[in-house]
């Protein structure tokens, strides 16, 4: 697969990569990758191996990213351009704390959760977010697909967790703007790192750049929504070079 | 001082050359106007060859110049700092040179020979060479800057000055070692326009602050040998020789100017003296033009009077040799000047003539150009070219709307236009093509009846034709027509989503829709009816409808409200959609995503879901609008039909579109301030009135009217008891007993009667009152005993004192009282009867 990578992205990804690894499912045993595992709260047991897809509801939900970055000074163009690419409301910015939780079992690969919640926005739900293994696919798809569940809970969430024998791996906390057009998703954000564990006062930026994020979340077997990521992403050239990026291949 | 003490910062070179003498020479290689304005590439040297040619092979040469283009591939400074070759040594090149960053647009410096092994430069060079022996040198210490002139030309003046006509060059090297100094570089292309003046020239230039230390090498020449040599090697001597009335101008006479050379040391009358005059390369010059000016004021005065023909005229000269020679000359020269002024004045006509009909041209284009009316189409829709067509967009998507009508039309270039006919007046030559089902125009009705009409009727609403709206002055004719297209689509929409809701919601009395009509009942035995009404430009659809004009009952109010709707609705669905908060969850109502955590219950997720729609709130509003004009017409009737008590009705301005207030009084006229018992307010909903009393209670009526008016109409009958009691307190009377229901006497059909029973001041007579809604009211009055007549005598009572207990009640035949309402004549009848205890 051609890929080029500008050397402005790529000491970006790889501290980003850190944060956004994401790792395989565990508990998936020969089964298709497409099929969704889910992982039964209630029991606090590892759930049978299923071969069966799950299907309707907001479980067999696949995340469509395509990623890219932007120096800190070009960020106002960028914005400005997705101001006016983007439907037409008002400009939202966010500040999120993200906890990556694993879960070891017997297998080597442990199961990863994100927890996540909004720092500015009093009363919002805590976020739950399980991603699966990425798929590149072939050239005929123009993103990364992975399957991904997503959950609003409660705010004792981390209790739960640790209860449930997570422990947390790595913290951190995004801020940057946000923005929409149709069902498709764009976050600029920067990552900082959290220096004191646990309190999110004290950060530092990661890098000097923001990392650009174009997802869609759609049933499976949707990939038309692909094409218009695609066509979306050709807009931003050249301020920013929105591509599917390969995890295993910075690891 | 000898030179051995330079350190210079080529160490290599410094083995090489010993120091700047022996045999010291400046060459001037290319030049500046090889460079601008505009480049010269054909301009390349080598510097070994320059050290042959100026006759000192092996020399050590420093310097300045343009780097070689030829070898970098791009343009720089070039400091040269060589030794060329010669038969003992191997030439050696210490360059450096200087462009500006590609990377960052900074400035770097390189050294060349670690990048190339030529030497070579391009453009131009000043160049320093000597042997490179060690020798003696001059040494110039400057600790700061005084005036605007740079340290390299302050030198050079220091020579000028000195040397004078002598020219002297200087060459060698010197080292900033402290401050800043602002230097230019090349960037690395060529201009490609060329470069005219001073400013264009710093334009291109890239300009930096650098810091201490530097080492400079300057090469200059105290004066430009050649340029005094040519400046004075100009002739003004060369005339055509002819006469001072020719007016031949600058190059006229000269015999009596001085030469060139000895002109050099006159002083000037004005004396600006910069210099030394003589210095000035330009001196001779410049008296030459000076002493031109002269004369050719002269030659003007002598003109101007010869004009005048007053002081001075000019006759032939009698003088044999030149006439013949001056005549043919003058004879040609004048019928030259008159066939060329004849050739002037036809070709001046002829341009005045082109320059009118090329304004009148343009004013024409300016009006009528099909690009600047698209430019004005612009201003106002949506456009996108498509193919060789150019669509536009006269939907309301952007605004939210979900129709799914494309909502495209057309621009086309009216070309349809005969060019020998006269231009009509409201000719433009852009046109719009509408889809045809957009045409037209439209509106939606709403009118509410009482009558269901026969099925036979449904569906068949009147078209009847509204004169086109007329297009604003000085609109083009597109705009109206693409305003109606618009409107058109909006009442399409509107109707298509009324329709569609019609037909989903369940309501207990299913809504009709037939056509294009809504039918639906909000009350028994009434029937809202929208009906989209749209009549296209056919002259079949103007014929059936001019005959069934007739004015109907619009609601306007609605069918404004309709609109308002759906544009609310529009934007609901623009700003519905918000932003989710963490910013990875999926899109969503925040409240959608707080149902599970907050553990909601089903009403709580149904409330969520369910949103009311289109129609729901128009058939509420009117139900509303129904109600409140219902209650009105009930008040008003009640109000006219009864004079005793007065209704008074204050309605309230502002009101929602589902509720509005009405605040109602009754009092007896005359006696407004002393009877103030009823104030109701009346709140009328959508289904409902809300009554609230003066002191708190709160009725609630149905739509039905009935209600209201027995309401009123027992509220009538209470207000006069109540203003009896008010009367009462007044007159001093003693309320014996009160009460707003009485439970004795005939049944009232409407609302139960109240009574009220007084006593004189004086406990002698007593009145009592008993009012119904429906059997009106009934006055008794109670006299002492002893007053009546007719009453048996009892043997019980025999004692004189018991005949001042009150007897039996008579009854007051009331529509035989004077007064002209029910409170006045209960005014004269306590009055009357008080009078009996003074």
């Amino acid at each position: 697969m051609r890929k080029i990578l500008s050397p402005r992205v790529r000491g970006y990804r790889q501290d980003f990569l850190k944060i956004a690894q994401v790792y395989p499912v565990p508990y998936l045993t020969g089964g298709s990758e497409s099929s969704c595992v889910v992982f039964n709260l209630d029991t606090m047991e590892a759930p049978p191996v299923t071969m069966m897809p799950v299907t309707g509801g907001t479980i067999n939900m696949m995340e469509y990213l395509l990623q890219g970055s932007v120096l800190d000074h070009s960020l106002e163009s960028l914005i400005h351009r997705l101001r006016g690419l983007c439907d037409n409301m008002e400009p939202e910015t966010f500040l999120d704390h993200e906890m990556v939780f694993l879960l070891k079992g017997q297998q080597a690969s442990p199961f990863v959760l994100r927890a996540r919640r909004s720092m500015d926005r009093a009363g919002a739900p805590w976020h739950l977010r399980y991603l699966g293994q990425p798929e590149m696919g072939d050239k005929n798809r123009h993103a990364l697909v992975r399957n991904c569940v997503d959950i609003a809970t409660s705010e004792n969430l981390t209790d739960f967790l640790m209860e449930m024998g997570f422990r947390m791996d790595h913290e951190f906390v995004a801020k940057g703007h946000l923005f929409r057009k149709g069902i498709m998703k764009i976050m600029v954000y920067k990552i900082f790192r959290i220096l004191v564990p646990g309190n999110t006062d004290s950060t530092e930026a990661l890098s000097l750049s923001y990392l650009v994020e174009l997802s869609v979340v759609a049933p499976a077997g949707q990939d038309v929504v692909s094409d218009d990521m695609k066509n979306f992403a050709e807009q931003l050239k050249p301020l920013v070079h929105l591509e599917k990026i390969d995890p295993k291949r910075l690891m | 001082m000898t030179c051995a003490e330079f350190s210079f910062h080529v160490p290599s070179l410094e083995e090489l050359a010993g120091g700047i003498c022996g045999k010291t020479r400046i060459a001037e290689v290319g030049g500046v106007p090889y460079l601008l304005p505009l480049v010269n590439q054909k301009k390349v040297y080598d510097l070994n060859k320059i050290a042959k040619e100026i006759k000192l092979p092996g020399a050590f040469i420093l310097g300045a110049g343009a780097g070689p283009f030829q070898t970098l591939g791009f343009n720089s400074e070039f400091m040269p700092v060589i030794q060329t070759e010669s038969e003992h040594k191997p030439p050696v090149n210490g360059s450096y040179f200087a462009h500006v960053n590609p990377a960052d647009g900074g400035c770097l410096l390189e050294k060349y020979s670690e990048k190339h092994h030529d030497f070579e430069c391009a453009l131009l060079a000043n160049l320093f060479a000597s042997e490179g022996q060690p020798g003696k040198v001059i040494e110039v210490k400057a600790k700061r800057r005084t005036g605007p002139l740079n340290f390299v030309t302050c030198m050079r003046q220091t020579l000028e000055k000195h040397y004078g006509n002598k020219p002297v060059g200087m060459g060698g090297t010197f080292i900033i070692q402290k401050g800043k100094v602002k230097s230019h570089i090349m960037p690395a292309e060529f201009s490609s326009c060329p470069l005219n003046s001073d400013e264009e020239v710093n334009k291109w230039l890239h300009f930096y602050e650098m810091k201490a230390p530097l080492v400079c090498l300057p090469v200059f020449v105290s004066r430009d040998p050649n340029l005094a040599r040519l400046a004075q090697r100009i002739d003004f001597s060369q005339g055509s020789g002819s006469e001072e009335e020719e007016a031949a101008g600058t190059e006229g006479d000269a015999q009596d100017w001085p030469g060139a050379g000895s002109s050099a040391d006159q002083d000037d009358e004005e004396g600006v003296v910069k210099f030394q005059p003589s210095l000035w390369p330009w001196d001779s010059v410049r008296n030459n033009l000076r002493s031109a000016l002269t004369e050719m004021c002269v030659l003007y005065d002598v003109l101007s009077i010869v004009r005048d023909k007053k002081f001075m005229t000019l006759d032939p000269v009698s003088q044999d040799a030149l006439p013949p020679k001056q005549n043919p000359q003058t004879l040609q020269l004048i019928s030259k000047k008159k066939s060329l002024a004849g050739a002037a004045q036809i070709l001046l006509k002829g341009a005045e003539r082109l320059t009118k009909s090329v304004t009148e041209n343009q004013e024409n284009k300016l009006q009528r150009d099909f690009n600047s009316e698209l430019l004005r189409l612009r201003q106002h829709w949506k456009l996108r070219k498509v193919g060789d067509k150019i669509l536009g967009d006269l939907s309301y998507r952007s605004a939210g709307s979900l129709f799914p009508h494309h909502g495209t039309f057309e621009v086309i270039k009216n070309t349809d236009l005969d060019l020998d006919k006269k231009i009509p007046e409201d000719y433009c030559p852009l046109d719009v093509q509408i889809p045809s089902d957009l045409e037209g125009s439209a509106y939606i009705k709403v009118s509410i009846q009482k009558q269901a009409p026969d099925i036979g009727d449904l569906g068949t609403v009147n078209l009847f034709k509204r004169p086109l709206p007329k297009s604003k002055p000085g609109s083009p004719h597109w705009q109206t027509k693409l305003e109606a297209a618009q409107n058109v689509l909006l009442c399409k929409e509107i109707f298509a989503q009324l329709s569609r809701e019609a037909v989903q919601i369940k309501s207990q009395i299913p809504h009709i829709v037939v056509k294009n009509q809504i039918i639906s009942q909000p009350f028994p035995n009434l029937q809202l009816s929208i009906s989209l009404c749209h009549s296209s430009n056919d002259k079949k659809s103007q014929k059936s409808t001019t005959e069934k004009q007739c004015p109907e009952d619009h609601l306007y109010v609605l069918e404004h409200n309709l609109h308002l709707l759906i544009r609310e609705f529009h934007k609901q669905t623009l700003s519905s959609i918000m932003m989710p908060h963490p910013a990875s969850a999926p899109f969503g109502h925040k409240r959608m995503r707080l149902s599970g955590p907050q553990a909601f219950d089903k009403n709580e997720i149904n409330s969520l879901q369910s949103s009311e729609g289109l129609l729901e709130k128009i058939i509420k509003q009117a139900k509303h609008i129904f109600l409140r004009s219902r209650a009105a017409a009930t008040i008003d009737s009640l109000a006219s039909r009864i004079e005793d008590p007065q209704i008074q009705a204050h309605w309230s301005n502002i009101n929602d579109v589902y509720e509005s207030s009405v605040k109602v009084l009754i009092t007896s006229q005359g006696y407004e301030q002393i009877c103030k018992s009823i104030q109701l307010q009346l709140n009328i909903g959508v289904e409902q009135i809300r009554v609230v009393h003066r002191d708190g209670r709160v009725i609630t009526l149905s739509y039905q009217e009935q209600e209201l008016q027995d309401f009123l109409l027992s509220q009538m009958s209470q207000h006069q008891v109540h203003a009896v009691q008010q009367l009462a307190k007044v007159m001093g009377w003693q309320v014996l007993s009160f009460s707003n229901h009485v439970g004795l006497g005939p049944i009232e059909s409407i609302g139960n009667a109240s009574a009220i029973t007084v006593a004189s001041p004086s406990g002698d007579y007593a009145i009592s009152v008993r009012n119904g809604p429906e059997s009106g009211s009934k006055i008794m009055v109670q006299f002492p005993r002893n007053q009546c007549k007719d009453l048996p005598k009892s043997d019980v009572l025999q004692d004189n004192k018991w005949s001042h207990l009150r007897g039996p009640f008579k009854e007051v035949q009331w529509n035989k009282m004077e007064g002209r309402n029910f409170v006045y004549k209960m005014e004269l009848l306590m009055s009357a009867l008080s009078p009996c205890l003074l």
